[in-house]
């Protein structure tokens, strides 16, 4: 999968040297696949498959549906990779492409969910806020961990999804506001109203853990 | 970019509790079995044979916009030529006399309804000499004419947004 060069991802700037931006070294594998080099979209799935999957993860709550979207969400930009003109960054258009992607499939499937987390990284029993709940709740760690995995991702269920996605894309995918308004095709001053309202829904949904 | 996690004594926020959804991360297994399945998907993307309305459409869609306007209005000129040609002419010509026709009390109001449909004023001219006895072979041209470029002219009008609608419906739909 990643025998293709990297030479495209590790280019400079023709002027001065400078070191080419991530939006120009995405653009210029983008070229390369326009220019009928197939095997240079594998740099691109490769670079961003788990931000895709990330986002569809936490906004479907389903482990299987992530990973069948965020192929999906690829395949899409393959077929319309051709179309793509530079005009935006190339991981703005590919988070569009994932991000409406899933409201479609939640919107036809918004009676059946199933909710099918998927496994916490062990680095997170360390975590400085595990420890600190830990110490407040007098709990185990474990259990604690699986009990806050399980509200956190009920209470982000809960919100709309439109509030949902500015939520995950700026606290877990850590966007910047006016990236989150590319994407969703929002002024930044919606952005920042629906995050605001978001975290106050979901300070009302999560109040037994936060510390103040 | 992101606010750090708050040192502050015991202190935890929603910010807090968000970021641990980082941790949330698929095995190493998984992603080989995501890159194996998304492989196979591709490929059968590739091999997969366009409808021929799609492959039709494709081809259309890759010539130059303007030839493109152009090809399909003259197309569309021709063809309206031929159509409406032949079934016009013979009644024109067998039907009532000049005379009659100009005698008729409803002729001045057709030649009104027509006058406001296309308000060419070469057109309503022409018009305006059948009233005077003048030519009226010269008449029926000039209405083939203004027909004809009328449709020509709708054709070429609806396949601007009949085109952005497709362009909506594809793969690229990024509407919000």
């Amino acid at each position: 999968m990643t025998t293709i060069s990297t030479t495209a991802a590790q280019e400079l700037s023709p002027v001065e040297n400078v070191p080419l931006s991530e939006r120009d070294k995405d653009w210029i594998v983008v070229q390369e696949v326009q220019a009928g080099k197939v095997a240079a979209f594998d740099l691109l799935v490769q670079k961003y498959r788990e931000h895709i999957f990330s986002v569809i993860y936490n906004m479907t709550g389903n482990r299987a549906d992530a990973s069948d979207l965020a192929q999906e969400t690829f395949i899409k930009a393959f077929q319309a990779i051709e179309r793509f003109q530079g005009k935006s960054a190339f991981f703005t258009w590919l988070y569009r492409i994932g991000i409406n992607t899933t409201m479609s499939f939640l919107k036809k499937n918004s009676r059946r969910r199933f909710i099918n987390y998927e496994t916490i990284n062990e680095e997170v029993q360390t975590n400085v806020i595990i420890e600190r709940l830990t110490a407040k709740n007098r709990t185990e760690k474990g259990l604690l961990v699986k009990e806050l995995q399980e509200k956190l991702n009920e209470s982000l269920q809960k919100l709309s999804v439109k509030h949902r996605t500015v939520v995950i894309l700026h606290e877990i995918e850590g966007l910047e506001h006016a990236e989150i308004a590319e994407i969703t095709k929002a002024s930044i001053g919606t952005v920042r109203s629906r995050l605001h309202y978001a975290k106050q829904q979901l300070r009302a949904y999560l109040q037994e853990y936060l510390v103040q | 970019m992101q606010k750090p996690i708050s040192h502050n004594s015991d202190e935890v926020s929603i910010d807090d509790l968000l970021r641990l959804k980082r941790s949330e991360k698929p095995n190493r297994q998984f992603w080989d079995q995501f890159d194996h399945e998304l492989h196979q998907r591709m490929l059968q993307t590739l091999v997969k044979k366009e409808s021929w309305y799609l492959q039709v459409w494709n081809r259309l869609t890759s010539i130059n916009s303007l030839t493109q306007i152009a090809g399909l209005t003259a197309a569309a000129v021709v063809v309206s030529l031929f159509l409406i040609g032949p079934s016009k002419e013979p009644t024109l010509v067998t039907s009532s006399p000049l005379e009659d026709t100009l005698m008729s009390p409803d002729f001045s109001s057709e030649v009104m309804v027509e006058a406001d449909y296309d308000t060419d004023a070469i057109f309503v001219r022409d018009a305006l000499k059948i009233e005077q006895g003048v030519d009226f072979d010269q008449d029926y041209t000039t209405d083939i004419i203004q027909l004809a470029q009328n449709q020509s002219s709708d054709y070429s009008a609806d396949s601007i947004p009949v085109r952005a609608a497709f362009g909506q419906t594809g793969i690229a739909s990024l509407v919000f």
